[in-house]
């Protein structure tokens, strides 16, 4: 039995999570549809900070601008390097693009957090090197730590600019995160 | 020298209080927001208008908070303990917030104090910590999400046959006390921890006696700190960045708010003790939930819940502990 009014069957997104398709759907729950995976916002099959981001972007958009986001479902659901670069390199992307329309100091620090993660974690690859606990739990820390405040500032900052810009720019920082989690797979 | 470090712990405690009100803000206004029973202008003004007022509903928390250690030596040094506790909860905050690690910012306060006091070898109420924070801190959670379950349950059944557009209308309407029942809760736990210390600090320089009730000021203070911090913080999350809410029906809505405020005004009132709002909060939402899907349980969510029951007061103790150390060398 239910309480909530059905909606139709083309996805339309809106913001937040929600308990099942008939109570509308973010774009990573689109997402889990189309990878067959149960309804969620984090499927398996998108890399977290990708997801994460996803989420950000869907929930700081438009309304109409958040329908433009569903053309991305497809490429989303093939987007998880296990590569742990993919971490810094989202984290690039995002604050990179942010900054180019709003820089802050926290950006500029996570930014260049970021660059100094992606050029440890280069340098373990070229070098055969998984790295010990101490290398493990540093990568987790920081996965954790500065890479989501990245995407999460990153967001933040674009969020301060007009409309409609910000739809755009908003679309621009969830297409570098895509580029960056496809260029960790090759 | 005294009044001093009582007014440089009084101001500590202040912004604590606020930087609570600004990050649990969210927990305060999301679900009402969600089901559209609230605008977000009116949820905010509402959460933070009854943060402050359930600040002045009650006192027992706050003897609570003030009853967990007995700061010995000097008044100087009582006081410096108190300090100590303090910095350390804070750290504590900063470095799981900078890490994405799970917390809990109410007992990292209660943790830092149990850890700066035996730093100091100070005396620990342990009767206390167990029975008025240790297991409450535990059974809260699993009590929110077990009643909103079934609440829940029990509304479905009530209202099986019911038009679901007039049911949700009058959930609706309900959500609206629900919801500024739930922040009148946050206010009552959340202010009193931060007016448990003030106490502490007041009690330790000897400007109060054990007790006494709490001056009027601390407790206007903390209200107002909260508070501000509460719309503050929404703000920054309604403007910027839509904090992750789960889109629940005015019937799940308002399941999960009157069963976590029941839970916050229960364990103030009857049990004293200082829980956290915002796992209070998160369960019961989970647990209305859960009578949709299952999937409602966000087991990561319970499993932050799990490692931050392991995790804080051991952590902010030792945070506490290393802050106590430092003060020591810089003050006498």
């Amino acid at each position: 039995m239910t309480i909530s009014p059905r909606l139709n069957a083309a996805p339309h997104l809106t913001l937040g999570a929600h308990l099942s398709a008939d109570e509308g759907a973010c774009l990573m729950e689109v997402v889990s549809q189309h990878a067959r995976e149960p309804w969620s916002d984090a499927p398996r099959c998108t890399h977290p900070l990708l997801a994460h981001v996803a989420r950000l972007v869907n929930d700081a958009m438009s309304d109409t601008g958040r329908q433009s986001l569903l053309e991305l479902a497809p490429t989303l659901v093939t987007a998880s390097p296990e590569n742990p670069a993919t971490y810094p390199r989202i984290a690039l992307a995002c604050t990179s693009v942010a900054m180019e329309h709003h820089a802050t100091l926290f950006l500029a620090h996570l930014n260049r957090a970021a660059f100094a993660e992606l050029k440890r974690e280069t340098i373990a690859h070229a070098n055969h090197r998984t790295g010990g606990i101490t290398q493990r739990t540093r990568r987790q820390l920081y996965q954790q730590g500065p890479a989501t405040h990245a995407a999460e500032e990153a967001v933040r900052a674009t969020c301060t600019l007009p409309q409609p810009g910000r739809d755009e720019v908003l679309r621009q920082l969830l297409n570098a995160a895509v580029d960056a989690a496809e260029l960790s797979s090759t | 020298m005294e009044l001093a470090i009582v007014i440089s712990v009084v101001a500590v405690a202040l912004v604590f209080d606020f930087t609570n009100g600004f990050h649990d803000a969210a927990n305060a206004i999301a679900t009402s927001v969600s089901t559209r029973a609230l605008t977000p202008r009116v949820a905010l003004v509402l959460a933070a208008v009854m943060n402050f007022v359930g600040a002045f509903l009650g006192q027992e928390v706050a003897q609570t908070v003030s009853e967990v250690i007995q700061p010995g030596g000097s008044a100087v040094h009582g006081l410096v303990v108190v300090m100590g506790g303090l910095i350390g909860a804070i750290t504590w905050n900063l470095i799981t917030w900078f890490f994405g690690l799970p917390s809990s910012s109410s007992h990292a306060l209660i943790g830092g104090l149990v850890g700066a006091a035996i730093a100091s070898a100070s005396v620990v109420s342990w009767a206390v910590v167990i029975k008025k924070v240790a297991i409450p801190m535990v059974v809260s959670p699993l009590v929110g999400f077990a009643l909103a379950f079934l609440l829940m349950w029990a509304i479905m059944w009530i209202y099986r046959r019911s038009n679901p557009h007039q049911t949700n209308r009058m959930f609706r309407f309900l959500q609206s006390i629900s919801a500024a029942a739930m922040a009148l809760g946050h206010g009552l736990q959340d202010a009193q921890k931060t007016m448990g210390v003030m106490f502490l600090a007041l009690l330790t320089g000897g400007y109060v006696n054990p007790g006494d009730r709490l001056p009027i000021w601390v407790v206007a203070a903390a209200a107002g700190a909260i508070s501000l911090g509460t719309y503050a913080g929404g703000w920054r999350i309604i403007r910027t960045l839509g904090r992750r809410i789960i889109h629940l029906d005015p019937a799940r809505g308002f399941a999960s708010e009157a069963v976590a405020a029941s839970v916050l005004y229960t364990t103030a009132f009857a049990l004293e003790a200082p829980i956290s709002t915002t796992h209070t909060i998160t369960s019961a939402v989970m647990g209305a939930g859960a009578t949709r899907r299952l999937s409602a349980v966000r087991w990561g969510v319970a499993r932050s819940i799990l490692i931050a029951w392991l995790l804080t007061l051991p952590a902010a103790a030792t945070m506490a502990a290393l802050a106590y150390w430092l003060l020591r060398l810089a003050l006498p």
